[in-house]
């Protein structure tokens, strides 16, 4: 009985050891793995030939795996699309505006990857549309803690007709990320990476802790920035606007208004 | 637009769509990029610097003062007034409105293309050029070839359609030890020495006068008519001193004219050989008085 009694607790030992031991060596090649490669990798990698299309109040959740999609990504009908801790690849040189989100369509991609790699720049493309990410109708893009690349080196964002876009703790790869509202969409950015950011007709815009190169309004807009950078601003000005700039905009701002620094009527 | 802890660390640009009419900007102290505005509208500018400023689109206004501008095209048939303000590269293309220059100094190249028949502009008060600004080889031979490039300056006025007229008004600054000269006479002169201007300094020393330059400019009864590339020779005369200058379409204004104080009279030779000649005259007649006293005296005594 003793005998039985001392080597019970010394072989469970060993297997304590042993499992903590193949932990750590997984955890390492996983490690090894993503640090050479510069990206997350999942070993589970799904291929989807043709569009994928989420409609009628459907809700697809992508997980832990590389999920590749041959044709565009289509959310519609008060659909939702997760992709959560996995990457969400659309490779094939179909149609421009790869990704399509609308009718209050939503796309949230939590802690994963959206990696656009198609060779054909939609705005060169013959029947394309010019965006590589088309948000509209109501229908909102949601991206947290997570990266967008582009093999196209930039990455052209649509939102429009009461689209949201939200970016959250978002990386993008690429050197010329450009977003354009416009219709009563709204913008969100919080601690992500992007090149510009054009508003136009009653678009709006909150961005915090966010450096981006440039800034252009016009037409009725609302645009907030706290704790940020922009390089550079344009303001476009319509027919009877009465415009009177004072004080200087360029350098460190406590506070800056439009309403107090820049007296605009007519726009 | 609202800011709260934020920086811009890059300059400002007011942009609009040519079909947008009507609007107003008033822009102090910032730094541009660029600016441009709509048609009928107006753009006045004032204490900035400026990348590339438009000034066109039809019966706009612009008013541009003591900024810097490295780009500037002037162009269509708006009315584009400058003042205490340098620039580095001017535009001048299918020009027809009013352009007034008033101190600008036009610092490398100045690059005039008015493409369209019939286009004309205008400049008057004072105009300064940079030192690299170079106008002695040749840029207004328009004649002469097709594009003329100097070290920097360029000019392309070629074409048998193209053609333009520019009044350019030149002011006449008269000065002696740094005090404004009035009623210096002037007299100016065309090439061929015929006198086409006379006139006289004010009481600030200053005079104006404008000279039409034309290139294949229509004069009735139908013939063209040229003389951008003629010189002329402004004469200033005061006193007994006379002052020549050369000038043609594109040179420095103001004229200035430093007159010297007049010179007092110990500072001349004759003044100093007179004095001589007096003092010997005046030794001789005393010796002669003295001499004829003493003879006197003698003949008294005897």
């Amino acid at each position: 009985m003793r005998s039985t009694h001392t080597k019970r607790p010394f072989s469970f030992q060993v297997m304590i050891f042993i499992l903590l031991i193949a932990t750590l060596q997984l955890y390492g090649s996983i490690i090894t793995s993503a640090e050479g490669e510069g990206q997350l990798a999942w070993k589970e990698v799904i291929t989807y030939p043709g569009d994928l299309i989420v409609d009628s109040n459907e809700m697809l959740l992508i997980e832990n795996c590389t999920f590749t999609v041959t044709g565009i990504v289509k959310v519609r009908g008060n659909a939702m699309l997760i992709i959560r801790n996995a990457e969400l690849n659309v490779s094939i040189d179909t149609m421009a505006g790869m990704i399509v989100l609308e009718n209050d369509g939503t796309l949230i991609i939590e802690e994963g990857e959206l990696s656009l790699n198609y060779d054909v720049d939609p705005s060169i493309h013959p029947i394309a549309r010019i965006f590589d990410v088309d948000v509209r109708d109501t229908a909102t893009f949601d991206v947290r803690k997570s990266r967008i690349s582009s093999t196209l080196g930039r990455i052209r964002f649509r939102i429009g007709q009461h689209g949201r876009l939200i970016l959250n703790s978002t990386s993008t790869s690429t050197c010329e990320n450009v977003i354009d509202a416009n219709d009563d969409s709204e913008i969100s950015i919080n601690e992500s990476t992007i090149y510009s950011i054009e508003l136009h007709d009653n678009a709006s815009c909150v961005v915090k802790n966010t450096d981006i190169s440039y800034f252009s309004g016009s037409g009725q807009y609302i645009a907030s920035f706290y704790n940020s950078t922009i390089g550079g601003v344009e303001f476009v000005f319509g027919s009877s606007s009465k415009v009177l700039m004072e004080g200087r905009l360029q350098g460190f701002h406590r506070y800056w208004n439009t309403y107090s620094n820049l007296t605009v009527e007519g726009i | 637009m609202t800011l709260r802890d934020t920086n811009v660390t890059g300059p400002l640009s007011l942009d609009s769509i040519f079909t947008y009419t009507g609007m107003e900007l008033r822009v102090l102290n910032q730094n541009l990029l660029s600016a441009d505005i709509g048609s009928d509208s107006e753009l006045h500018i004032s204490n900035c610097t400026i990348k590339h400023l438009f000034c066109g689109r039809h019966d706009s206004v612009y008013s541009i003062s003591d900024s810097e501008v490295d780009s500037l095209s002037v162009m269509d048939n708006s009315v584009v007034s400058i003042s205490e303000t340098k620039i580095n590269n001017l535009d001048i293309s299918d020009f027809e409105g009013v352009l007034v220059f008033d101190n600008v100094t036009l610092i490398e190249s100045l690059e005039l293309e008015p493409g369209v028949p019939g286009s004309q502009f205008y400049i008057s008060g004072g105009l300064g050029l940079g030192a690299n600004f170079s106008i002695d080889e040749g840029p207004f031979s328009i004649d002469t070839g097709p594009t003329i490039e100097g070290p920097s300056y360029r000019a392309n006025l070629t074409g048998p359609m193209q053609k333009f007229k520019v009044t350019r008004g030149y002011r006449v600054v008269a000065r002696q030890n740094g005090e404004p000269l009035e009623k210096v006479q002037l007299k100016l002169y065309n090439e061929e020495g015929e006198m086409i201007w006379e006139g006289v300094t004010d009481g600030n020393g200053e005079a104006d006068f404008n000279i039409t330059y034309c290139k294949n400019w229509i004069l009735p009864p139908g013939y063209y008519y040229s003389n951008q590339t003629k010189t002329w020779s402004l004469e200033a005369i005061h006193g007994s001193t006379i002052y020549a200058t050369n000038g043609k379409l594109l040179s420095e204004t103001p004229i200035i004219f430093n007159f010297p104080r007049p010179e007092p009279l110990w500072s001349l030779w004759q003044f100093w050989v007179a004095i001589f000649v007096f003092i010997v005259i005046a030794l001789f007649t005393t010796l002669h008085i003295q001499i004829k006293r003493k003879a006197l005296n003698k003949r008294e005594a005897l």
